[in-house]
């Protein structure tokens, strides 16, 4: 099963750290609010660095509906 | 505490030591482990482990405005030359001590300019102007890393980035460490310092008011020139709330980034199997500096009010108390870094908490980053050879703020 990730864009306050742990796969728009771009950019452990270092917990990861972060 | 009575020597919490302020991740280490739920002889609370320091930073119950401590009027009345300062500064308080809804609001404001994208934009600005220093500790023969590199890089970028003429950088420089000083607790502060910091943001006030009308008339492409044109829009911003954030973000890009960059030389070059692998392997300086900001934070201490009462595993908060957390030590908790004493510019998961966490993450972070890389990168490539010319160089005086006064080195 692929992972399923989400941002909440109301938590997200723009730090850039999922970016940052998963460049590739997340990005800040515009409006520096965080959006998923590519799951496939970057290995798995990597989606999970990046949920597990936002700031604010707006990333949230599942696999077959489990909660894995944050 | 029983670990404690056992110990040698009684732990308190004295940052103004001299001998602490060389090295006083041992005594953090001390404190961790056997008090992590320290009461400092002043009475507040000293958080040190991990789990602790980032539960009050991303708790929904507290406040980084020092106004709600339950102790503020005392302390005001106590403290009359601190009082004078904070009368100066609290129409125009920077959003760093404010909470939502308008810490949100002005944050939002500037933030657009900090996203990486923006900020990868500026990085071959930055390698030039890396570039340029190095060429010229070459041509020198010597480099003292702090005066001729660290410094002068986030300085020129964020001047640039803000649109503050470079030129009138003598006037400021002066006013923005005494203000770097002023984040330390009052009762370090000596009276002429004291008065010299409420002159500082006077000062400062004045420049940016007179900075503002010029670019009011003549706009440029940069961060200020937006700001006052929203400023002038409209209800999103004041005058009052612009200089605030004008005096936060030019003494943020001034006082901060530097300690990263002498820091993570100066670790570098204690560490010689470190340098070399950043020599062969430059792609490594991503993760060599997360490993700087872990290992020695530029930013040592943070603080919070608790608005309600917060239990944590190690101590109980009343509302209105102020903990002191200590991000260096959360830094080194074996709980959550493997090896936490070992300096590894590898390594691979490091949540270090030397940008805060929580709604106050740092603005700047992604632009530190990237100075920070492009730095290291850089000198382990051009200058390989570099040095410590002393094993222990001297630190600048601030307790907050952790960096170097000098670093000379051979080249």
């Amino acid at each position: 099963m692929a992972l399923e990730v989400s941002v909440d864009a109301d938590k997200c306050m723009g730090s850039g750290n999922c970016s940052f742990w998963a460049p590739g796969a997340f990005d800040l728009n515009d409006d520096g609010v965080a959006e998923v771009v590519d799951l496939d950019a970057v290995p798995e452990e990597k989606i999970l660095l990046a949920a597990q270092g936002c700031p604010t917990q707006a990333i949230t990861v599942t696999r077959d509906g489990q909660r894995l972060a944050p | 505490m029983s670990d404690v009575a056992s110990s040698a020597e009684p732990l308190v919490f004295n940052p103004f030591d001299p001998g602490f302020r060389s090295d006083p991740y041992p005594f953090y280490n001390r404190l961790r482990e056997e008090d992590p739920g320290h009461v400092s002889p002043l009475g507040f609370h000293v958080l040190t482990r991990y789990d602790d320091c980032a539960a009050i930073l991303k708790h929904p119950d507290v406040s980084s405005d020092q106004r709600n401590a339950a102790d503020y009027d005392r302390w005001r009345a106590d403290n009359p030359a601190a009082a004078a300062f904070s009368s100066r500064i609290e129409p125009r308080r920077p959003f760093l001590f404010m909470d939502p809804p308008d810490h949100t609001r002005l944050r939002g404001l500037v933030s657009k300019s900090f996203t990486p994208k923006r900020v990868e934009a500026l990085r071959p600005r930055v390698q030039h102007l890396v570039d340029e220093l190095v060429d010229a500790a070459i041509d020198r023969g010597s480099l003292e890393v702090v005066e001729q590199l660290a410094y002068p890089v986030p300085v020129v970028v964020i001047c640039e980035l803000l649109g503050v003429p470079l030129a009138d950088h003598e006037r400021f420089k002066g006013w923005s460490r005494s203000l770097a000083r002023s984040l330390d607790p009052e009762i370090v502060l000596p009276p002429d310092l004291q008065k010299e910091r409420v002159e500082a943001i006077t000062s400062f006030h004045e420049y940016f008011l007179d900075l503002i009308a010029r670019l009011r008339r003549d706009p440029g492409p940069d961060l200020l020139s937006a700001l006052v044109a929203a400023e002038d829009a409209g209800d999103t911003l004041s005058e009052d709330e612009l200089l605030g954030i004008c005096t936060l973000l030019l003494i943020a890009g001034h006082e901060t980034t530097v300690n990263l960059i002498g820091n993570g030389v100066l670790a570098l070059l204690r560490h010689p199997d470190q340098w070399a692998r950043l020599q062969a392997d430059p792609s490594l300086a991503r993760s060599a500096v997360e490993e700087v900001l872990r290992f020695d934070p530029p930013v040592q201490f943070d603080g919070r009010v608790a608005m309600a009462d917060i239990e944590l595993e190690h101590c109980s908060l009343r509302a209105g108390e102020q903990p002191l957390l200590i991000l260096g030590a959360a830094n080194r908790d074996p709980r959550h870094f493997d090896e936490p004493e070992r300096f590894d510019i590898g390594r691979a998961e490091n949540h270090h908490l030397a940008f805060g966490y929580g709604l106050h993450f740092c603005l700047g972070a992604p632009l530190a980053r990237l100075e920070g890389q492009v730095a290291l990168a850089t000198l382990a490539q051009r200058l390989p050879g570099m040095r410590l010319v002393d094993e222990h160089p001297p630190y600048k005086e601030n307790v907050v703020l952790r960096g170097l006064s000098e670093l000379p080195v051979t080249i």
